[in-house]
């Protein structure tokens, strides 16, 4: 008689089921190896330094534009934190250290009560959300990590227009 | 073992594929058990497996070791096996009666009742009762993971501890 013969022939209480479920195999291995199937799925992943290469070269390119677009948010107004200073240095967020807090100055420095204004940017920030969905799944893909600095510029020249208009409105009254 | 393992993580996060293969052999039993004990189709657990490993290998660099490595993994497992249960679930797709599913189960050395057993409860309370019992979740992880109430998760519970003390007893 085997065990499991045992276990259902005495009456099963609370504490025989425990026991039961106690010995049951937390590992079972599949009728087949997997891996030589797995192995041709899996797709090419690239080594960690391109990463760091792509990170590095993306924060240089973004201060060299933020500068060249608006001297006055270059690195003396904005300081974006040096890699080795990120808790997680991805390109990702590195892009996001650097164009956040210049977003978040002009965001600052204009009061927007246009409603067309809000939408605007709200479908800027709805695209950059996207983008970063799909770096949750692709961190290191260069082709997410462009549209995801196209998208701030665009949204940063976006607002320096702003900027500009408002203060010419400004000077006519 | 311990050093050893972050060794196979580190050159596996490095995108070395042998060390990949290695975590692979060593966690796939682990992950293919939960897979299989939530879908009760040895080919939908297999796709399941396949498709949580697929997922380790894309998510690995981000791997910061916060949690254990077997931790982590089983986690991605119980989410891809619950992300097909719910299809099958949409789908209408799977049949409780079917024998085949049950034929999965029924491993040499194990306590076969039991196994068949659980594998025979109703959908709902067979994902609460294997994630409870079996596999360690509390009702509220669980409530969020199938998308229930944890007030929910714990009726199914007992539901199911009632239904398996009534199918073992008959036997």
């Amino acid at each position: 008689m085997s065990d499991s013969d045992d276990f259902a022939a005495q009456s099963l209480d609370d504490e025989a089921l425990d026991r039961a479920l106690q010995a049951l195999p937390r590992s079972q291995l599949p009728a087949r190896d997997l891996w030589p199937e797995l192995q041709a799925q899996l797709p090419p992943r690239r080594l960690r330094h391109a990463a760091w290469t792509w990170a590095a070269a993306a924060v240089v390119a973004a201060l060299a534009l933020s500068v060249w677009i608006r001297p006055d948010l270059g690195p003396s107004n904005v300081t974006a934190p040096p890699l080795a200073q990120l808790d997680s240095p991805t390109a990702e967020l590195s892009l996001l250290n650097v164009y956040e807090p210049q977003k978040a100055a002009q965001m600052a420095a204009l009061n927007f009560t246009n409603p067309s204004v809000n939408r605007q940017l709200a479908i800027w920030d709805g695209a950059v959300q996207q983008v970063r969905s799909a770096l949750k799944f692709y961190p290191e893909e260069p082709q997410l990590l462009l549209q995801l600095d196209r998208l701030y510029r665009q949204q940063l020249n976006y607002l320096e227009t702003l900027a500009m208009v408002d203060s010419q409105v400004a000077a006519l009254y | 073992m311990a050093e050893e393992l972050q060794q196979l993580i580190r050159a596996a996060q490095a995108g070395d594929l042998d060390s990949f293969r290695r975590l692979h052999t060593q966690f796939v039993g682990r992950a293919y058990s939960v897979c299989l004990r939530l879908l009760v189709d040895a080919q939908k657990a297999e796709d399941a497996c396949q498709e949580t490993f697929i997922k380790v290998w894309l998510q690995l660099p981000q791997f910061r070791g916060e949690s254990a490595f077997g931790t982590w993994l089983h986690r991605i497992a119980t989410r891809t096996a619950i992300d097909l249960w719910r299809k099958d679930k949409l789908l209408r797709l799977t049949d409780e009666d079917d024998p085949d599913c049950h034929v999965a189960m029924a491993e040499e050395g194990v306590p076969r009742d039991l196994e068949k057993a659980i594998a025979a409860l109703p959908r709902q309370a067979r994902a609460v009762f294997v994630l409870f019992a079996i596999e360690g979740y509390t009702h509220s992880e669980i409530g969020a993971l199938l998308q229930i109430a944890e007030g929910s998760s714990k009726a199914h519970y007992h539901r199911a501890r009632q239904l398996l003390q009534e199918s073992l007893s008959e036997r």
